[in-house]
């Protein structure tokens, strides 16, 4: 009679999503939702939580009133912005060297696929670190190296051209020097980081499918090229399309510190304009518009090239 | 048993990112001053005390309250300081200089070394302390979040001989103060540093710093240069000066932009201190200007220009650091160097006494020279928030450090075996008259300036300066300002030894200058918001302008004959409308100078 009742009870299939579903999956699972939520809290609070602060972009944002008491201004801030007389020179700026960092993208690619085709495994794990290493140096030191080396007088750039005949060069008080140094120092500083993930995609390739490349007579060129690269290729997207979606992010503490008068013209960019008018200016309502206008642009070149990419390689974020 | 494990592991993971997140949510709450502890106002009220012990002299009709408080203060602190501020003797003295007051206060102090960036977050998030110390408020932000907001507290009821008889006998002794830190609406928003003792400097300012080595002089042949064609040409004969060593001399090493500063001078602008190109408000003739936008800004570019292209100056002149440009001036490659002081130059007598000032010079079409003085007060470094619920305790405490006694504690310290803390050693004075400490006697500090810094207080600016100890000559040095005319008389209670390195340059810089020394001062203005947003506006797109322009004129990247589109483009960019509502924020203060 019991087992009767049981059966008559017992729920049909488990639908996937359902209430049954997820509480299947909570019990099943729980340690894992249990890592998970800590994170889970830490964006819902640090980065969800201070979101309704775009409303200063539209507001004259008063400290004493808050982000709920101060007066609208509608999109005076944005239109403010659109007729600064270096608008379009900034944007210009910024472009010009987030673009010619995004052009470095595939070094990390190239030398993870050739850090994984080293077989000494010692020297594989030296290679490794010693590139890492500068990753942890902050910008400060950075910066304060690159000048060092890049100095007029007593630089090892300029001893070299010097030995070599040549003519002493002034690099940072060259306005045309001044993005592919700040990209290929950013290069130099991240290379060896930039690698983990492609070194960890690298690890999954399938073993038996490099054996058999290798029987089928294919050099580890080919190997590279026609086994691995295809393998991480999802991976490659992924960040190529998170890369996107940052063109007009640049930071500002690495400008200010390579920044002279000489090259002001293009240093001038987005973000050093909103560090000295918002941070330094307290102007927070028009900085916040500006970080807004940054962000849209942003998105929708994530979602254009996402969906570009979904189109062309079957790839994309969602 | 693996099961087992995994639950164990995830749960103290867990666990650990829980708690690291807590800890990081819970870090940044506590800085309102809305926050102090007791139960505030409610417990806060005028009346007198029963007298404390320990020789502290005790204060009469002070407010009573009975609650243990806590006031946090955010404060600034100089570059090189290797101490936290909370383990500084005053603020320990403080507390218990109040205990003896009958008051039960913990001061909770933050610090700070990057005072702008600091102030922009404390009061664009509102999010003040009780008390911010050593900051320079700024007159626009006294307006707008003094004026405006309400944020900050109002001094005006508590500025009376009651509470602060110590403040108000300074401001009685000099009576432009008051005025200056009054905002329009009639609030006092912040309280000012006060040096007197700064009227003895007081016969020079800051934008004439440019010295010369006199056996670089002697060497070439030439005399301290009183033309601005001299002046080039001892730059271009140290340009071939034999050094030491195969050194390449480099005519003139300027740091902090002071040779710039020095030229702008020349040229006749005064009442600030100028930026490097000339783009921050002057004064010349009486006019409120814009230097770049005058025609002495043709002379200036062409004298950096000949000096940049002539190799006068250092092909890297515009990346080179100010610790940089101090080396050079240490090795002595260079024959003429402009900055603050002569300190790069070193201790030694027969190096610095080997400078010589550099004479005024008037430059282009410029037919007079003057030079603002120090001011021997700063309007606005301390202020405190209005949410604060002890104004009154805060009064009294910050009174304390305007007295004649508690200017030499907050600076110096106890004396010598007066500590009731027992933590520090005290001060004494040397066979020479002079103060100074055990830490500095066994080298471990420079001088008492950098132990009272790093030991015994946050920031030099706040409160009285003691003049009683700088005793100098005593002497009355008198000069006429060389504006208005009018007779000074300062007395010399600096002292100036020309034996040393810091008593030289100051020496030989009032020897040349003290007759070009005027009052008149452009101290800033307070602006409303709206008129702030507009100039911040202008000022940040000319001020670039002018910048990236300038150096293409030095350098020769563009040519000079193109100032006239440089200004054009000056016009096109708002320059005038920057300048007819400064005019109309300064017209008092012109007026008050200059007449109507």
């Amino acid at each position: 009679m019991r087992k009767e009742k049981k059966n008559n009870s017992a729920p049909g299939p488990i639908v996937r999503g359902s209430g049954r579903y997820i509480r299947k999956r909570l019990r099943e699972s729980w340690q894992w939702y249990l890592l998970l939520l800590p994170a889970f809290l830490y964006i819902l609070i640090f980065q969800y939580g201070p979101m309704y602060g775009i409303l200063m972009a539209f507001q004259n944002y008063r400290p004493s009133k808050g982000v709920m008491g101060s007066p609208w201004v509608g999109f005076d801030n944005f239109i403010r912005f659109f007729n600064y007389p270096y608008f379009w020179k900034m944007i210009r700026n910024t472009l010009s060297i987030t673009l010619l960092s995004l052009a470095t993208f595939p070094c990390a690619i190239i030398f993870a696929l050739f850090l994984n085709e080293l077989t000494n495994l010692k020297f594989k794990k030296v290679a490794q670190m010693v590139s890492y290493m500068p990753h942890f140096l902050s910008e400060v030191v950075v910066v304060s190296l690159v000048m060092l080396m890049l100095d007029l007088s007593n630089g090892p750039i300029n001893n070299l051209i010097d030995a070599m005949g040549g003519e002493r060069m002034y690099f940072m008080g060259e306005p045309g020097a001044f993005a592919p140094i700040y990209v290929l120092s950013g290069l130099w500083q991240n290379l060896g980081w930039g690698t983990i993930l492609y070194i960890s995609a690298l690890s999954a390739v399938p073993s038996e499918q490099i054996e058999a490349a290798r029987i089928d007579g294919a050099s580890r060129f080919q190997v590279m090229w026609h086994v691995n690269l295809p393998t991480i290729l999802p991976t490659i997207m992924i960040t190529l399309l998170m890369r996107m979606g940052r063109i007009m992010s640049l930071g500002y503490t690495k400008i200010l510190l390579m920044e002279n008068d000489l090259v002001a013209d293009v240093s001038n960019v987005i973000s050093t304009y909103t560090y000295k008018v918002g941070i330094l200016g307290g102007q927070y309502s028009y900085s916040t518009a500006i970080g807004l206008f940054n962000n849209v642009i942003n998105i929708i070149l994530l979602l254009a090239f996402n969906r570009l990419s979904k189109k062309l390689t079957e790839i994309s974020l969602f | 048993m693996k099961k087992t494990m995994v639950r164990i592991l995830s749960l103290l993971l867990a666990s650990v990112m829980l708690f690291t997140c807590l800890t990081a949510c819970g870090g940044g709450s506590g800085d309102d001053a809305t926050e102090a502890e007791g139960s505030g106002a409610a417990g806060q009220e005028n009346g007198s005390q029963e007298p404390g012990g320990n020789g502290v002299a005790q204060i009469t009709n002070k407010p009573v309250i009975n609650e243990p408080v806590t006031l946090k203060i955010v404060t600034q602190r100089h570059a090189g300081s290797t101490t936290d501020a909370k383990d500084l003797w005053f603020f320990k003295y403080m507390e218990y200089w109040l205990a003896q007051q009958g008051y039960d206060v913990k001061i909770d102090v933050q610090q700070s070394n990057e005072a702008s960036q600091e102030k922009a977050l404390l009061l664009g998030t509102d999010t003040l302390p009780d008390i911010v110390w050593g900051i320079s408020l700024g007159k626009t932000n006294a307006a707008r979040y003094g004026m405006e907001e309400g944020m900050l507290l109002d001094w005006t009821p508590y500025l009376n001989d009651s509470l602060m008889p110590n403040l108000m006998g300074l401001l009685k002794e000099y009576p432009d103060i008051l005025p200056n830190i009054t905002t329009p609406s009639g609030g006092v928003y912040a309280l000012p540093y006060i040096a007197p003792s700064q009227y003895a400097s007081g016969c020079y300012g800051t934008s004439e710093r440019l010295y010369y080595r006199q056996s670089w002089l002697d060497a070439c042949g030439r005399t301290n240069p009183t033309t601005q064609q001299e002046f080039i040409d001892t730059l271009r004969a140290f340009k071939n000066m034999k050094l030491d060593g195969g050194k390449t001399p480099i005519p003139v090493v300027s740091a902090g932009s002071f040779l710039e500063k020095y030229l702008w001078t020349c040229l006749g602008f005064y009442g600030t201190e100028p930026n490097k190109y000339g783009s921050n408000l002057m004064l010349k003739d009486g006019q409120l200007v814009v230097p770049a936008y005058t025609p002495a800004y043709k002379d200036f570019i062409s004298i950096m220009n000949t000096l940049y292209t002539e190799g006068m100056l250092a092909r890297d002149y515009f990346s080179v650091s100010d610790t940089t440009a101090g080396g050079l001036m240490r090795d002595g490659v260079c024959g003429a160097l402009a900055w603050w002081t002569l300190e790069y130059v070193g201790e030694d007598p027969a190096a610095f006494g080997d400078i010589v000032c550099a004479n005024p010079i008037l430059m282009g079409d410029n037919k007079e020279i003057h030079v603002s003085r120090l001011s021997y007060y700063t309007a606005d470094t301390l202020w405190v928030s209005s949410k604060t619920k002890y104004p009154e305790l805060i009064a009294i405490m910050l009174d304390f450090i305007y007295s004649e006694e508690g200017s030499m504690i907050y600076r110096y310290g106890p004396k010598q075996g007066e500590d009731p803390l027992n933590l520090v050693d005290g001060w004494y004075y040397d066979e020479n008259g002079d103060i100074t400490t055990k830490m500095v006697e066994d080298g471990v500090y420079a001088s008492m300036a950098a132990y009272g810094r790093d030991r015994i207080f946050p920031f030099d600016n706040a409160g009285l300066r003691p003049a009683v100890v700088t005793s100098g000559t005593g002497k009355m040095i008198e000069f006429t300002d060389s504006v208005t005319g009018e007779k000074y008389e300062c007395i010399d209670n600096l002292k100036l030894d020309d034996n040393t390195n810091d008593g030289h340059w100051r020496l030989i810089t009032i020897d040349k200058w003290s007759d070009y020394a005027t009052s008149i001062r452009l101290d800033g203005v307070y602006l409303d918001s709206e008129q702030a947003a507009e100039t911040s506006d202008i000022i940040t797109t000319i001020q670039n302008y002018i910048t990236k322009e300038s150096a293409k004129f030095i350098t020769g990247q563009r040519d000079i004959s193109t100032v006239e589109l440089f200004w054009e483009e000056l016009e096109n960019l708002g320059i005038q409308d920057y300048l007819d509502t400064m005019n109309e924020a300064y017209a008092d203060v012109l007026a008050n100078y200059f007449g109507g």
